[in-house]
């Protein structure tokens, strides 16, 4: 017991004085860091926002650390920037050829580098990257494949791309949902059109369908209304979406899908207070009945009536009104909070 | 004697195993966080449509003294959409009046959603502007009960619960929702790191400087702390049984907080005890679902630096631990609840639990041993050198991570001052903890007091006369 003993203190104390070597040398880096940041981000700064000011000098960085700092500085700056002068620092991150290195680093082996190239060609969005980017769809990495993906779809391109671009969304929507639903809003923005297979299509996996949804809603895509509309029909959770979007949207033509999924109390409530706060938002006075009916339900069904009725108008306050009289003391609290100036 | 030595030698090595591996698992899993996670891209994210809402739950007694800076700093949070609800839980120091005051506070009419159960509300304030800020006044029910009450008014669906004397870094919210955004529908909760705020410059609600503490008992607390959240979180995390979202700083998804009952207000571990319950929901309704532990965005408190106030919080933490324990037993060694049941659930019972008392007994038989002239010193001091030596790797190792992580508190002489409070934690300190920990078992079975805490204050004091320092701890 003795020999075992001395032998794990032995052990253990090998390991304390290694862990200190790797905190000192951990700290070490910190504080190389730190120093070379003091150094050269004043000059990157300055040099970076007199090029932005228009002067014709451009910023120079001669070792590795200070091209590390340099190209820091401008990416933070780039997260900031908007129109003329977002395209002037990324032209000029283009000249400085880091966007070059970037494309040549999603070749790399190793999986950090291809990460960090693909973040830095996501953040200067350049036309210059297409091909590049449009290869590392086939990544085995899904970070690098998504982000590639979402600057494909900002900087726009040919329908293959499109393509290849809804491929990944749909491949990659278990292991990175998050960087997927960048990749749809992206795609979203840029190209509108390009959601109606996503929201159509029911071979689609359903969370990105979803995804897709709540884009076109956010955006207010109102050519994508119709696709909305036959949501209506579908699942809970894709009905929900689909009536919010439709909401935001303000499809005047969904009044009546929406009275419908409203009151239909075989739904879900999620998906009927959804309806509801839709029927509100596009101002659908012929639903005013309904929405009265309504305050008598759950209360997330009732809160969203109250809701939709206040931005009804004349009919919709008077709806309250009588809510507020009645003997309901839920529905009269609600609709005397409701109505209060 | 033999079998008793036997016994606490498996002991020792079970929790040699456990949390070695622990260790690793938040190495690897803190390296993937760093290769995952993207300044720039999240900022985007969290810029996007899509990011998350969040309202942000400040369940308040007796904080007159700093409730109006709280607020103010979280209403300054870089984030995009946000709200802030003030529960004030039945404050008797003039809270309400002065958050009214210095927000143009006005009653408003807002029903009270049914979701959750709670104590009355007496009225809802809302601010003249248009700022994000919602006041409840309740008749008191302990934070629990308030943050029920939060949740039942919150209006999007995140929530963020922290103390009302915390403080959120500037870009805290963002990093702990960025789990949210990259995993909307499987992630239902993430907590951050909680650092200790005593010692650092504190002005209007923001942390200008940060210090280690000064006073030993705060120190101890940190080197716990780097162990806990770096070393022990982390790994926990990691292995999808991360048992803890600290109640100081923690972000939940609303609609699963409320499927899951909120908060149960008959227990003092109400923290510990939601997330057992979210695990224990999401399981059983087979629900994929993460709950994450993010080691970027910090919390600032303040830690108790008096041993009456530290003995109560270590006592009330203990006799959580256990109520949960209880409360959950079914869930103990039950495959069906996977690493939860298997294996956090048992490590809690096992090293947290019965640790302090099984530590505790060998110190008895070792004077047992030293009286019966029976101890063999030879062994004795290499057990000794080996408890000291792992407690050590440990603390290193969490350091380690913490640095390569953060990159925090790089000065040479801090690092010397929380190694010396790692080794001399051995003499005293931590056999004091148990002592307090094993008064918490005894409060259970007394069902005793609900600890306060006296605090002093992280930033100067906005004068009120009838402010009073004291808070439930």
């Amino acid at each position: 017991m003795k020999a075992v003993l001395e032998a794990a203190v032995t052990l253990l104390t090998v390991l304390v004085a290694v862990l200190m070597a790797v905190i000192i040398a951990i700290r070490i880096g910190i504080r190389r860091r730190y120093r070379l940041e003091r150094r050269y981000r004043p000059g990157a700064e300055l040099g970076i926002a007199e090029y932005l000011a228009g002067l014709p000098r451009v910023p120079e960085a001669g070792g590795r650390s200070e091209r590390a700092v340099l190209l820091a500085v401008a990416l933070e700056a780039l997260g900031d920037l908007r129109g003329s002068e977002r395209e002037r620092l990324a032209e000029l991150i283009d000249r400085l050829g880091y966007t070059a290195e970037a494309m040549a680093g999603l070749r790399a082996r190793r999986r950090a580098r291809r990460r960090q190239s693909a973040a830095i060609l996501a953040a200067v969005a350049s036309a210059s990257a297409t091909h590049a980017l449009t290869a590392a769809l086939d990544d085995t990495d899904p970070i690098v494949r998504t982000a590639c993906a979402r600057t494909l779809a900002e900087v726009g391109g040919a329908d293959a791309a499109t393509a290849a671009i809804i491929a990944v969304a749909k491949r990659d929507i278990r292991a990175v949902p998050g960087a997927v639903a960048a990749v749809v809003l992206a795609l979203g923005i840029a190209q509108p059109s390009a959601l109606a297979p996503l929201i159509g299509a029911s071979d689609a996996p359903p969370e990105v369908r979803s995804i897709a949804i709540e884009v076109a809603g956010r955006l207010r895509l109102s050519e994508h209304a119709k696709l909305l509309r036959a949501c209506l029909r579908e699942q809970d959770e894709i009905a929900a979406g689909a009536a919010s979007g439709l909401g935001m949207i303000g499809d005047v033509r969904s009044v009546d899908a929406l009275m419908d999924l409203a009151g239909d109390d075989r739904r879900a409530l999620p998906a009927r207070a959804a309806a509801v706060a839709a029927l509100g938002s596009i101002g659908a006075a012929p639903a005013v009945p309904l929405l009265e009916s309504l305050l008598g339900a759950d209360w997330p069904l009732m809160a969203a009536a109250v809701r939709a009725l206040c931005r009804l108008g004349d009919p919709g306050t008077a709806a309250l009104r009588s809510a507020a009289a009645s003997s309901r003391p839920e529905a009269s609290a609600m609709a005397e909070a409701a109505l209060e100036p | 004697m033999i079998l008793y030595i036997w016994f606490v030698l498996g002991f020792f090595i079970a929790f040699v195993i456990v949390h070695t591996a622990v260790l690793l698992f938040a190495a690897v899993e803190l390296r993937r966080y760093a290769l995952r996670s993207n300044a720039s891209n999240m900022r985007r994210t969290l810029r996007s449509p899509l990011a998350p809402l969040i309202s942000v739950l400040v369940p308040a007694f007796n904080e007159a003294s700093g409730i109006a800076d709280t607020v103010r700093s979280l209403l300054a949070l870089d984030y995009p959409e946000l709200e802030v609800v003030v529960i004030n839980d039945g404050s008797t120091d003039g809270t309400i009046e002065h958050l009214a005051e210095v927000f143009e506070l006005h009653q408003v009419l807002r029903p009270t959603p049914p979701f959750l159960s709670h104590r009355p509300v007496r009225a809802v304030y809302a601010p003249r502007s248009q700022l994000r800020l919602l006041v409840i006044d309740k008749e008191n029910g302990g934070k629990a009960d308030s943050l029920n009450v939060g949740i039942n008014f919150a209006s999007y669906p995140l929530i963020c619960t922290i103390d009302a004397d915390s403080i959120l870094e500037q870009d805290a919210l963002a990093k702990a929702a960025a789990p949210f955004a990259e995993d909307p529908v499987r992630t239902v909760a993430t907590g951050g790191m909680v650092r200790l705020a005593n010692g650092c410059r504190v002005e209007r609600g923001r942390v200008m400087d940060a210090h280690l503490p000064r006073s030993r008992f705060a120190m101890f607390q940190v080197v716990e702390y780097i162990r806990a959240f770096f070393g022990t979180r982390t790994g926990w995390s990691a292995m999808g049984a991360l048992l803890i979202v600290s109640g100081a700083f923690g972000l939940f998804r609303r609609d699963i907080v409320i499927a899951a009952g909120g908060y149960r207000t008959d227990t003092v571990g109400e923290d510990a005890e939601l997330v057992i319950r979210l695990h224990r929901t999401c399981l059983e309704a087979g629900r994929p679902y993460r709950i994450v532990y993010v080691a970027d965005p910090v919390c600032w408190t303040e830690g108790p630096e008096e041993a009456k106030f530290l003995r109560r919080q270590r006592r009330r933490w203990h006799r959580g631990c256990l109520e949960v324990l209880i409360a959950h037993r079914r869930m103990l060694f039950n495959p069906r609840y996977r690493a939860v049941g298997l294996l956090a659930l048992p490590s809690l019972l096992v090293f947290e639990v019965l640790g302090p008392l099984i530590e505790l007994s060998g110190y008895a038989m070792c004077v047992v041993a030293l009286l019966a002239g029976t101890i063999n010193w030879s062994i004795f001091f290499l057990f000794l050198a080996l408890a000291l030596l792992y407690g050590l790797v440990l603390t290193l190792g969490s350091i380690a991570l913490e640095d390569a992580a953060s990159g925090r508190f790089p000065a040479w002489d801090d690092l010397g001052r929380v190694l010396l409070f790692a080794l001399a934690e051995n003499a005293g300190y931590r056999q004091l903890m148990h002592l307090w920990r094993l008064e918490g078992f005894w409060q259970l079975i007394r069902k005793g007091e609900w600890g306060a805490m006296e605090r002093k204050g992280l930033s100067d004091p906005v004068p009120s006369p009838a402010a009073s320092q004291v808070k439930r701890g």
